[in-house]
């Protein structure tokens, strides 16, 4: 069942998680997401899409079965290790609330360099600096004038903190997007946008990307598309 | 040219970037951590203000009476003998013959000798009768000599020097005329209002007894005294003329020795206390300074006791400020974990924040400190005739900011272990 790893960016087999002296929360019998894939992933509310990327992100381990990340036995590293894949090859974008206040935009954009030294090296290798890579990235989201990049992150409007979200996630190659309902607090224009905006650019970088919605008109923008209760046997 | 818009130095070390976002994280949340600052800032400012004002008390305490070797009364207790010679506190059991007094102020081993007479006083303040050699001999500080600021030395029968403090506390100035008052104590009955004083002279300030005292010579504490011979005056006795017999000092109540080589001290020491003559005392003033000290010592560790728990309560207040935010910042932690940050990375980044509001704290408690004695300054000196030295920090001040360090170091460990442990079970996802 996890003959295809190797190819794989995201690889589940026999996936229980539930929280002590409780029953299962989350069962997945066999789920992949292939390297350079966009997965589209809806579900209901409840559904356990946060406890699924929980656990995809090494913050939660599951009670038993196997997650794959990148081929390297994930679930069963140390949470050390965890910590060092998190850090090395995924990107998060998260709803809302993605940048910290008293940062400027450039360097929320730059943190992932901060704890990786992977990230740092692969964007220097790009672009020859982690500032130009940044800036690259900026000009894609059309986030580059030069005014915004000194501006507090806090005067910035939300369809531009959600790119800036974005840019982050991407900087230094992360194999692995996962993006949990980043465009929820957008406008159907900018929604559009910003969803071509990120497509276009994972697939420039050849990462994986797992996009987290209730959002159906955003399916065509995607390889595959897979609803949480179909993969996810739900118990309770 | 991008690189300057970011703070982080491009090959920074990992400490230094938290320390960068320690930083930016505590400019962002600066009202209450402005605060915080404060009160940590004003418990450092009075912990080593007191310890300051201790070691200054200590100092000009072991200052007043320097250069002198031997004291010498009646027999009595060393620490009695040095407070009422000294301090001019408390009444002497019994006073010297002149006899005696001539005697040992004529041994081979003394140099100089200082007499002094008790028992007067002048609205409170101690009446001393001396001779010349007191303004010559006594030395207080560093072997300081009394100076005058006015006038000169008493060479009338009713002449009288002031120490600066009873000149400026009562408004005198040279030429007044004084009365002196039989006995202690600041309103008395019994006056010597038939022979009034002339001040002719002012020391300058020393810090020291020498401020309250009024000086008068041996010979007019005798004139004074002529038709009291029975305690009290006798009515409608008024003196004017004086034979020499009558001047001529019949006791002293103490006497201050200098000694022409150290070695001799504890010799002329053990001769004095076994004096045959009458029964006297003679004491090293630095050892019965160093007995009183250790007297009024509690009181010393008590104010040192309450500064250090206004530093607990300093630091308290962080603590509390620092737990109170800790859940408005479980977003950020959130964000940090999710952009690779591990929980060790948490566990600095708050510790490090509290590091850096007590070591900012100490700094500007010490700025404090150094400002506010500068500014009090000349005020001490008027007041207390106590002289600060602006010098550096002690070796202990610096120690005790040491333990301020420490102390607010492992605070920190309160909330950064609690911050961890959000950012763990708070996942990458908190939605608020």
């Amino acid at each position: 069942m996890t003959a295809v790893v190797a190819g794989c960016a995201v690889a589940l087999s026999n996936l229980h998680f539930g929280w002590p002296d409780q029953p299962d929360l989350l069962t997945v019998d066999d789920f992949q997401l292939h390297r350079g894939e966009r997965l589209f992933l809806h579900g209901p509310s409840g559904s356990g899409k946060t406890t699924l990327l929980n656990l995809l992100a090494g913050v939660l381990t599951p009670r038993s079965g196997e997650i794959q990340l990148l081929g390297a036995p994930f679930s069963s590293c140390s949470a050390r290790q965890r910590d060092r894949i998190r850090a090395d090859h995924l990107g998060f974008i998260f709803q809302v609330f993605n940048l910290l206040p008293y940062l400027s935009l450039l360097d929320n954009v730059l943190l992932p360099c901060r704890f990786s030294l992977l990230r740092r090296q692969r964007a220097c290798e790009r672009f020859g600096s982690e500032v130009e890579a940044a800036r690259y990235l900026l000009a894609t989201l059309e986030l580059d004038h030069n005014g915004l990049l000194k501006r507090p992150v806090s005067q910035l409007s939300v369809g531009q903190q959600q790119r800036v979200a974005a840019v982050r996630a991407l900087i230094g190659d992360p194999e692995l997007i996962i993006a949990d309902e980043p465009t929820s607090a957008l406008d159907s224009d900018r929604r559009q946008a910003f969803i071509e905006l990120l497509t276009a650019q994972v697939e420039h970088s050849q990462s994986a990307l797992l996009f987290v919605s209730h959002d159906h008109s955003l399916k065509p923008y995607f390889q595959r598309a897979a609803s949480l209760p179909e993969i996810a046997g739900q118990v309770g | 040219m991008m690189k300057r818009s970011t703070f982080w130095p491009s090959s920074s070390s990992q400490s230094l970037m938290l320390l960068g976002l320690a930083w930016r994280s505590l400019l962002n949340r600066r009202t209450s951590v402005l605060l915080t600052l404060l009160a940590i800032s004003l418990s450092v400012l009075l912990l080593l203000g007191v310890e300051k004002v201790r070691v200054e008390a200590r100092t000009s305490f072991a200052n007043t009476i320097s250069g002198t070797d031997l004291v010498v009364g009646a027999r009595s207790g060393q620490v009695q003998l040095l407070l009422y010679s000294v301090f001019r506190m408390g009444n002497a059991t019994n006073n010297i013959s002149w006899e005696s007094y001539q005697k040992i102020a004529g041994h081979r081993q003394v140099a100089w000798t200082v007499p002094i007479a008790l028992g007067d006083s002048h609205r409170g303040y101690s009446v001393i009768g001396t001779n010349q050699d007191y303004f010559r001999f006594y030395r207080y500080g560093r072997k300081q000599p009394l100076t005058f600021a006015e006038g000169k030395s008493f060479t009338q029968l009713h002449d009288v020097v002031l120490g600066s403090r009873v000149a400026r506390e009562l408004g005198y100035q040279l030429g007044d005329k004084i009365v002196v008052a039989h006995g202690m104590g600041s309103t008395s009955f019994a006056k010597h209002d038939d022979q009034p004083f002339t001040v002719t002279g002012i020391l300058s300030p020393t810090g020291t007894p020498v401020d309250q005292s009024l000086h008068v010579s041996l010979e007019a504490i005798e004139a004074i005294h002529v038709g009291w011979e029975s305690g009290v005056k006798l009515p409608g006795k008024t003196v004017t003329e004086f034979t020499p017999e009558q001047l001529q000092p019949t006791q002293v109540t103490a006497f201050l020795v200098g000694l022409k080589s150290k070695v001799a001290t504890f010799q002329l020491q053990r001769a004095i206390n076994n004096y045959r003559g009458e029964p006297l005392l003679a004491i090293l003033p630095g050892v019965a300074l160093q007995q009183l000290w250790q007297l009024i010592g509690v009181a010393e560790q008590a104010l040192l006791a309450i500064s250090a728990l206004v530093v607990l309560t300093g630091l308290l207040g962080m603590l509390t400020v620092l737990l109170s935010t800790l859940n408005e910042r479980r977003r950020e932690m959130a964000i940090l974990r999710s952009v690779g940050a591990r929980p060790w990375h948490i566990l600095a980044l708050l510790m490090l924040e509290t590091m850096l509001i007590t070591l900012v704290a100490c700094i500007l408690g010490t700025v404090l400190m150094y400002a506010g004695l500068y500014l009090a300054q000349p005020l001490i000196q008027q007041q207390l005739g106590l002289k600060i030295a602006l010098g550096a920090l002690t070796g202990w001040q610096l120690q005790l900011l040491g333990m301020v360090m420490l102390a607010g170091t492992l605070s920190g460990l309160i909330p950064a272990w609690q911050a961890c442990r959000h950012a763990l079970a708070d996942g990458l996802s908190v939605k608020l």
